[in-house]
C-alpha cells in the first residue's frame, strides 16, 4: 500500500480490483477547502481511462513493474519500435500510447519503459528533446529578431514557434511536456 | 534551471510575465475607474476568521521585552475588509499576495499567490458575478493594447496570435473559451442532482451523507465530515462536467461549507456563495457578505471546535471583526480572485509556476 503523497506518474495501482497505470497527477485543494489528488487513470486490460479523486492521505494499493532503458529504432503508420541496448530484445509500442506519438521520438534519447508481466504499460519521455530543424522559412524583411515568432519544423515533423534567428539545420532543445521551443542548442 | 535562467535563454517567455503584469494593471484601473479605493493590506495579522479547513501559515515575531508572539500570514484579506467597511471606506479593493500552507505544490497550487478582493455596496452574489464578466473583458483589452505597445517598443519578442482577433475568444491548451457575456450559470444543488445524482435536502444528516458516499464506493470514513465528503463527490463527478466553453459561475453553496455567507432566504439550506470556473480551473470566490454579528460569531466557534475536532492548529479567534460586525456593516458583496490562475489562463501557461519569475517549486 502506498500513501497519496507517494502517487507518481507511470505506478500500476489496482483499482476497483483492476490494474491500472496512473498516467497523471495533479494535487487539487478547492479554495478554503480540505486536500485531494486529481489522478487519471488507464485499465491495463481494457485502456479505458477513469478520471479519480482521491483523498488526501487515503491508501492505495500499488503494483510491481520492472523499469528498462530502452532506445527507440523506427516507426511505421501504428507503432514504434525499441530495443533494449544490454540484450538486444525488442519491443512494439503502439502510437497512441506514446505522448506526442512520433513527435519525441529520435535514436540519441533516451526513453525509460515500464513493463507489467512483461507487458510494456508506459513509455516515459525524456523531460527535454534535442533535434534538428529541417524547414525554417526565412525572416521577413522588416521584422527585426526579437519581435516575432516563426514556425518551423523539426526533424520528426513537429512544428514549433521559435525566435526569428532559428535557421534550418540549427538544433534546437525542446520541452516535451509543453513542446515549447527552450533553447538553441550550442555545437 | 531557474526561471531567470531560462529568459535569459528564451527572451519569449517574457510575454507571460507580462500578461500575468498587465492583468494587475488592468484591474487597478478598472476599479480605479469605478471610484473604488484600494486598500493596502496586512501580510501578518494576530487573529483570523475560523474556517476549518484553511492551513494558515504561521511565523513569530519578537516584540520588545522579549515577548513572543505568534503572527499569522493572512491567507486571506477579508476581515480587513470588513472591518474598514464597518469604518465607513465603502467600495473598495485590494490586490495583494496572500499565503496558505500545501501539502503539495500543484499544476495549479502554489503557497503564495496574488489575490485581487473587491466589495460592491448594496448589492448581492449576482452584482458580483455582472462585475466579473465585465472585469475580465476589461482585462482582455487591456491585454491586446499593452502587447501591441510592448511589440511596438520592439524591446522583446511577442506573440500576437492569441490576442489578434476582434472577438473575446482565448485559447487556453488548444480550447477556445468565450469571455462574452452572459457565462454560464449553474447552481450547486442543481449540479448535484444532475451529474451526482444527490439532493441537497437527503444529504443534511452527515451520516445519511457518509452512508451515500459510500454506497458510491467512496472510501469515506468516520474522520470526514460532511464538508470533505461534499468536496469529493464535486471533485470527482461534478467539476470536470461542467461545462469550458466560457466561464462558469456556480452558485448558491450548501450552508455547511459556508462560513462567512449569507444564507439564501428562498433556500435556507444554501448560501449566496459564487465561485468562478475558467478553463475549468477554480479562480474565484464570492458571497452576498454576512452581515449579522450573531450568526457570524456562532459559525467561527463550530468552525473552531470542527478544527479542534480534525486535529488542525488553533487560529486566534478574530473578537475584533465580531466587534466590527456588531457595530454595523453595509449590505454588501465581496469577491476574491486568484491571479495567478487567471494569468495562466490569459498566457496560455500549463503551470503557475510559468507565471511567477520566483516560483516555490523552483527552490
Amino acid at each position: 500500500m502506498a500513501a497519496t503523497s507517494e502517487l507518481y506518474r507511470g505506478m500500476i495501482i489496482k483499482h476497483n480490483n483492476e490494474p491500472c497505470i496512473l498516467i497523471e497527477k495533479e494535487f487539487y485543494s478547492p479554495g478554503k477547502g480540505s486536500a485531494f489528488n486529481r489522478c487519471k487513470l488507464k485499465s491495463i486490460k481494457t485502456g479505458k481511462i477513469v478520471n479519480v479523486v482521491f483523498k488526501s492521505g487515503e491508501k492505495v494499493d500499488e503494483l510491481e513493474v520492472s523499469t528498462r532503458n530502452m532506445q527507440y529504432l523506427y516507426a511505421d503508420d501504428n507503432y514504434a519500435y525499441f530495443m533494449n541496448p544490454d540484450t538486444f530484445d525488442q519491443v512494439t509500442v503502439p502510437l497512441e500510447d506514446i505522448p506526442g506519438k512520433t513527435d519525441y521520438l529520435h535514436s540519441d534519447a533516451k526513453y525509460i519503459m515500464s513493463f507489467y508481466e512483461d507487458e510494456v504499460i508506459y513509455v516515459q519521455l525524456p523531460a527535454k528533446i534535442s533535434l534538428v530543424i529541417t524547414e525554417a522559412p526565412e525572416a521577413v524583411k522588416g521584422d527585426t529578431a526579437t519581435n516575432a515568432l516563426k514556425e518551423v519544423t523539426v526533424e520528426t515533423g513537429l512544428k514549433v514557434k521559435v525566435p526569428l534567428f532559428i535557421k534550418t539545420g540549427d538544433k534546437i532543445i525542446i520541452n516535451t511536456e509543453s513542446g515549447e521551443y527552450y533553447s538553441k542548442e550550442n555545437k | 534551471m531557474k526561471t531567470w535562467q531560462k529568459l535569459k535563454e528564451n527572451p519569449l517567455l517574457f510575454q507571460r510575465y507580462f500578461i500575468k503584469e498587465y492583468i494587475i494593471k488592468a484591474c487597478r484601473q478598472f476599479f480605479e475607474e469605478r471610484n473604488y479605493h484600494e486598500l493596502e493590506s496586512p501580510l501578518i495579522t494576530n487573529a483570523l476568521p475560523q474556517e476549518r479547513y484553511l492551513d494558515v501559515l504561521t511565523t513569530e515575531i519578537e516584540l520588545k521585552g522579549g515577548i513572543k508572539k505568534t503572527a499569522y500570514l493572512t491567507p486571506t484579506t477579508e476581515t480587513y475588509n470588513k472591518k474598514i467597511l464597518a469604518a465607513g471606506l465603502g467600495e473598495h479593493f485590494v490586490i495583494t499576495k496572500v499565503l496558505r500552507g500545501l501539502e503539495e505544490i500543484g499544476v495549479n497550487h502554489s503557497p503564495e499567490f496574488t489575490m485581487l478582493e473587491w466589495y460592491h455596496l448594496n448589492t448581492d452574489y449576482n452584482g458580483i458575478m455582472r462585475d466579473t464578466e465585465e472585469l475580465f473583458l476589461y482585462i482582455l483589452n487591456y491585454i491586446k493594447d499593452a502587447l501591441q505597445k510592448e511589440l511596438k517598443l520592439g524591446t522583446f519578442p511577442i506573440d500576437l496570435s492569441n490576442f489578434n482577433n476582434n472577438q473575446p475568444i482565448i485559447t487556453y491548451q488548444g480550447n477556445k473559451i468565450d469571455l462574452s457575456t452572459p457565462w454560464h450559470r449553474v447552481s450547486i444543488p442543481e449540479a448535484l442532482k444532475n451529474y451526482a445524482g444527490i439532493k441537497l435536502e437527503d444529504i443534511q444528516d452527515e451520516e445519511a451523507f457518509r452512508k451515500i458516499a459510500l454506497e458510491k464506493r467512496y472510501k469515506v470514513s468516520e474522520e470526514d465530515d460532511w464538508q470533505r465528503i461534499y468536496e469529493w463527490i464535486w471533485a470527482n463527478e461534478i467539476e470536470l462536467k461542467l461545462p469550458t466553453d466560457k466561464p462558469v459561475f456556480v452558485y448558491d453553496f450548501p450552508k455547511q461549507v459556508c462560513v462567512l455567507t449569507k444564507v439564501n432566504p428562498a433556500n435556507p439550506l444554501v448560501c449566496e456563495r459564487v465561485e468562478i470556473y475558467l478553463a475549468g480551473k477554480e479562480i474565484g470566490n464570492g458571497y452576498t457578505e454576512l452581515i449579522d454579528a450573531k450568526y457570524q460569531e456562532a459559525r467561527f466557534k463550530e468552525e473552531a471546535l470542527a478544527r479542534k475536532k480534525l486535529g488542525l492548529k488553533e487560529i486566534a479567534f478574530d473578537h475584533d471583526l465580531i466587534n466590527a460586525l456588531k457595530s454595523g456593516l453595509p449590505n454588501v458583496a465581496g469577491i476574491g480572485i486568484g491571479l495567478d490562475r487567471v494569468a495562466m489562463v490569459f498566457a496560455d501557461a500549463k503551470y503557475i509556476s510559468d507565471i511567477n519569475y520566483f516560483p516555490v517549486s523552483e527552490w
